[in-house]
């Protein structure tokens, strides 16, 4: 805040929402937002102050992040896994295991100019849906998600010393 | 195997001694669609997280029949012995023909791609029925082409012989098991998240009346509302907290079948249409019963 003048002033873009706004993402000509707990992401038209629901059924999706082609992804926390938002509506799940295991349950992502997604992988308190087949990994840490030389997607610890991260730049 | 007797009538389906659990297969993930083949006397039983389809013929084990399956669940047969699927992750019903090959069913509802067709029976006319719960679009390790729910119901859809698919039950919470009375006119469905059975009229074109609360599963131990069967007698058995909840075709508990693990499903079986599969979460069991079930098609 040390850089803002004294008459700098926040003014509300969106909501106010019921629970936590989370996973803001430039899209190039709108912000999209995510609303965990009511499972929509939401997206704001700057040039008229619109928002309007831009997916539905998102199971707790949190973090937001575009890729070098323009791709949407998200960190899906219900589900335990990294969601990609097709233009056509589709979700696409990109799943791999860690060392065979399922990881947690990501909360953030960002994508790097090849495409490799960096995701922060906590343990939310927040259960995933439905049946616990897989327990939680033995450690939280950040994990990248990229594709190996046949196309199919791989699942790499990056951190060995992280307890709860979060967010991820 | 342990009881929880709770009226006499429960001395018709279990006897004395009470049986034994016989195991068929352990180390599941995630078991489940337990049917049994009469033509090829088989029983056929699905691994939802596993991904596919097994076969046991007793006295000659199990082998895996089909892999993967993505992720199928229910399973039943249709009227010339066709095995028919409720492709949960696939997000359609499909068939397997005599010959191995599969024939997709139903995929859509009115131009909407259906959520996850979950648990299946067929009719007598031929009519197939499923629920269709949003299930596979959200848990863990059962991913498909696509997890974007597009209908906004989690609803009973049927299929007719003449290939019309009708919304059969629109205002369940999640809808999961399912099964027809022994004269095909009430049609049971439970629901998970409500965990309670409701009692459907069924008319002459297989179109459904509205619901009446049928029984509320209740219970503190593992175990929800998920498979459903009926017995010869037209008592209900609804996978449950404990196991098995047997009910009267009034309603009434009359007992449970306690069973180690987390019940997904059963389904009658053996030439004599005796004995109870029941498939958990990670394992296939098998008592044999003092009553005859309603065998499949």
């Amino acid at each position: 805040m040390d850089n803002m003048s004294e008459h700098t002033k926040f003014e509300c873009a969106a909501g106010p929402y019921q629970g936590p706004a989370n996973g803001v993402v430039w899209d190039g000509e709108g912000l999209l937002i995510s609303l965990m707990e009511a499972q929509l992401i939401m997206r704001l038209d700057p040039k008229s102050g619109n928002v309007s629901e831009f997916r539905n059924y998102k199971n707790r999706t949190n973090g937001l992040a575009i890729g070098p082609k323009g791709e949407l992804y998200g960190a899906q926390e219900g589900s335990r896994r990294i969601i990609e938002f097709m233009l056509d509506r589709r979700a696409i799940a990109h799943t791999a295991l860690l060392d065979g295991k399922h990881h947690n349950h990501p909360c953030d992502l960002i994508v790097d100019r090849s495409g490799g997604i960096w995701f922060t992988d906590p343990v939310s308190p927040v259960l995933a849906f439905g049946v616990q087949f897989f327990g939680p990994l033995d450690h939280a840490s950040v994990l990248h998600l990229g594709r190996d030389p046949r196309g199919s997607w791989v699942l790499q610890r990056k951190t060995y010393d992280t307890i709860l991260p979060r967010a991820v730049l | 195997m342990n009881i929880d007797r709770i009226s006499p009538e429960f001395d018709t389906i279990v006897c004395d001694p009470v049986p034994s659990l016989e195991t068929i297969a352990h180390g599941l993930l995630f078991g489940e669609g337990p049917v049994w083949d009469h033509r090829q006397k088989r029983f056929l039983w699905v691994e939802i997280i596993g991904d596919g389809i097994w076969e046991y013929r007793p006295g000659a084990g199990s082998k895996k029949l089909m892999d993967p399956s993505c992720h199928a669940n229910g399973m039943t047969f249709d009227l010339e012995g066709r095995l028919v699927v409720a492709g949960w992750a696939s997000r359609s019903v499909w068939r397997m023909e005599h010959d191995g090959t599969t024939t997709e069913l139903a995929t859509e509802y009115e131009g909407k791609c259906i959520s996850g067709p979950n648990d299946i029976v067929v009719r007598s006319d031929g009519s197939i029925y499923w629920t269709d719960p949003q299930g596979a679009l959200r848990i863990p390790g059962v991913e498909g082409n696509d997890q974007q729910r597009y209908i906004d119901i989690q609803g009973v859809y049927c299929l007719t012989p003449s290939g019309e698919i009708n919304l059969a039950i629109a205002d369940c919470t999640y809808p999961n098991g399912l099964s027809f009375s022994t004269d095909e006119k009430i049609l049971y469905v439970n629901d998970t998240v409500d965990g309670e059975i409701r009692a459907f009229d069924v008319t002459r074109d297989g179109s459904l009346g509205p619901g009446r609360l049928f029984y509320k599963l209740v219970g503190d131990e593992d175990g929800v509302a998920d498979g459903m069967k009926v017995d010869q007698k037209d008592n209900v058995y609804c996978t449950g907290p404990g196991g098995i909840h047997v009910t009267s075709s009034s309603g009434d508990l009359i007992g449970r079948l306690l069973i180690p693990g987390h019940c997904t499903n059963m389904g009658w079986g053996d030439d004599d249409c005796s004995s109870l599969y029941v498939t958990t979460f990670h394992t296939v069991v098998r008592a044999r019963l003092n009553i005859t079930g309603v065998p499949v098609w």
